[in-house]
């Protein structure tokens, strides 16, 4: 992480880009790393000296400083080699004694000390300052890093600096947002996630500048996430940060030079990475899907480790979360999270180590106990008995009412003192809903009355499954804008902004 | 200095025990000299010192009261001398005579 002092942006109103290393300044950078090279085994102070002599080759002064510092980071000092304050007070002692004799002579001086300590009259007096910062030698990397891979570093140097300053960071990402979320969690941020209005996930996450104490920890902790973000499939990232006095925001998208890190591991043990290759060798019926969409329980995003969808029956879909080696804590929060989903088709596989009780577990989910290993055969035995039972048992299957089986404007031709909107404002993720008749259309009701209607083909596709409804909740709000819809149909909005409903519909089957 | 005359440093770099141990036999007379770059400015007694050379210029007056207050210290018969090298024909000079004027009017 670069310090405040060298951080290279450029500000404009209150926007702050910073200053990247491209291509174009490969060629002084090659000029640094040679220069770098000859400084090998020098004492450090002459190493400062050297570094803050004009350079050999003309570069923007910045960005120079940005490239020293973060080669300076990847350089090492040698060890001290002995007890160098030791041997300063033993020679300063002699030499004083010396000199109250007037038999001072600098050599018997170091000659008398290095004897006191068992050391060669040479090595005293090279090694007689040897623990100070600025006579410790200086070690260069083997190999030193090429221009490419040092303005990799400086960028990323960059980003990392400027995340710590920052009091509030933003990320939107599309696709590939569990490594990051994961990566949130186990360095502790203080983060919620949240699904972005646009279909994404978003992270808010307090900066270090946000906190009293221990800001360096918590940067570091930040700063680490930048290199996984390149892994995303898109991202958009917003720091609100304190630069120069002043507060700017820094964007970082795609298209910045943020080198990524090693590629995130596919699996988050290996006792997932075991079961997912146990699971597809044991069954052809059945995919594991990794890293499925996130679901969403009292306004939190939950990233479930699989979902296992029927090769030939994709409606045919259960979650599989994994509960480890995790705290009782832990557990409950995730227990009381998936209460909050009542109709999500889930299997659960709990580490008996936990000695969970039944009492705790959800109802209406299906438990796979295992120690060290889960086996895929017990696994495929739950969600068969979930969808499969003998012919007599009720059957249970979640569809969703998605956005193209509504009429999205329906609300939007409501002004906005329409009731439809204040019912829409007090739901939340989780509550119940209700089919209702409007006519000849269909309606999804809450509490005090209808919140959506069903367009023409979504009546087609629900009509003949009403008798089978066993309950609706409610997934989410879709936020929608009059500038969203088609040019023909605005003519008929009467308000800017609504919210279109999305339902999961629990139905029985004999 | 202190590598070419073999006389114990207090810097910024010098920790904290090290300083104690040289100050301590500083006081006893086991050392009679130390060299110092402005850790000695503020904050700590020098009482045994009687002799200060002064070879860079303090920045203000401020600093240069309290440097020569660390060898001013009262003691049993102490008489104390402080030399302040400056370089002749600069502005040196003029900084000096500011400083001493400072000391007199306390």
């Amino acid at each position: 992480m670069l310090p405040a002092d060298r951080i290279q942006v450029q500000i404009a109103g209150v926007e702050a880009t910073p200053v990247w290393l491209g291509i174009e300044d490969h060629t002084w950078l090659r000029v640094l790393i040679e220069d770098f090279a000859r400084l090998d085994g020098r004492a450090y102070r002459e190493v400062i000296t050297f570094l803050q002599e004009p350079p050999r080759l003309r570069a923007p002064a910045g960005k120079r400083r940005m490239a020293i510092w973060a080669l300076l980071s990847l350089c090492t000092r040698d060890p001290i080699p002995l007890d160098a304050a030791s041997l300063r007070d033993a020679v300063a002692v002699e030499a004083q004694r010396a000199r109250d004799a007037g038999l001072y002579d600098r050599c018997d001086v170091i000659a008398a000390g290095a004897r006191s300590l068992g050391l060669s009259p040479a090595a005293a007096d090279e090694h007689l300052f040897a623990d100070l910062p600025g006579e410790r030698r200086f070690r260069v990397p083997d190999p030193l890093p090429d221009p490419q891979s040092l303005a990799a570093s400086t960028n990323l140097a960059l980003a990392q600096g400027l995340l710590r300053l920052a009091s509030e960071v933003t990320i939107e990402i599309f696709g590939g947002a569990r490594v990051v979320v994961r990566q949130m969690h186990l360095r502790r941020l203080l983060c919620t996630v949240r699904r972005a209005e646009t279909d994404g996930v978003r992270l808010d996450v307090s900066g270090p500048f946000s906190l009293f104490h221990h800001t360096t920890m918590y940067g570091r902790a930040l700063a680490s996430i930048l290199p996984l973000l390149p892994w995303c499939e898109r991202f958009d990232l917003v720091a609100r940060c304190m630069l120069r006095g002043r507060g700017v925001s820094v964007h970082l998208r795609p298209g910045d030079p943020i080198p990524p890190s090693e590629p995130p591991r596919v699996y988050d043990s290996r006792l997932e990475e075991r079961f997912a290759r146990d699971f597809g060798r044991a069954n052809l019926d059945w995919d594991l899907v990794r890293e499925p969409e996130p679901i969403e329980s009292g306004g939190v995003l939950m990233f479930p480790d699989f979902a296992v969808v029927h090769r030939r029956d994709t409606s045919r879909r259960f979650l599989l979360e994994i509960v480890g080696f995790w705290t009782p804590d832990y557990l409950r929060e995730k227990l009381s999270r998936l209460h909050a989903m009542p109709h999500t088709p889930l299997v659960l596989c709990i580490d008996r180590g936990l000695n969970c009780s039944a009492g705790e577990l959800p109802p209406h989910a299906r438990v796979v106990w295992f120690q060290k290993r889960i086996e895929p055969g017990a696994v495929l035995a739950a969600i068969e008995a979930e969808t499969t039972e003998p012919a007599g048992h009720i059957v249970r299957r979640t569809e969703r009412v998605e956005l193209g089986d509504l009429f999205i404007d329906w609300a939007g031709r409501r002004p906005a003192s329409d009731p439809v909107h204040r019912r829409l404002a007090t739901l939340e993720a989780g509550d119940a809903v209700q089919f209702g008749r409007d006519g000849r259309r269909l309606t999804i009701e809450g509490k005090d009355g209808p919140i959506a209607m069903l367009s023409q083909l979504g009546c087609a596709c629900w009509e003949p499954k009403l008798d089978r409804v066993v309950s609706a909740t409610l997934v989410r709000l879709v936020d929608r804008q009059a500038t969203q819809s088609a040019p023909q149909w605005r003519a008929g909005l009467r308000c800017e902004r609504w919210q279109v409903p999305i339902v999961d519909v629990l139905l029985a089957e004999r | 200095m202190a590598r070419e005359h073999l006389v114990q440093p207090i810097t910024c770099d010098i920790g904290p025990k090290e300083r104690t141990r040289a100050l301590e036999r500083f006081s006893k007379g086991e050392l009679c000299i130390l060299v110092s770059a402005r850790v000695l400015n503020e904050g700590l007694d020098v009482p045994a010192a009687d002799i200060a050379i002064m070879v860079g210029g303090s920045q203000g007056s401020r600093e240069y009261v309290q440097r020569v207050g660390r060898v001013l210290r009262p003691a049993q018969g102490k008489r104390a001398i402080v030399y302040d090298l400056v370089t002749r024909g600069t502005f040196e000079v003029r900084r000096a005579d500011k400083h001493r004027r400072a000391l007199a009017s306390g």
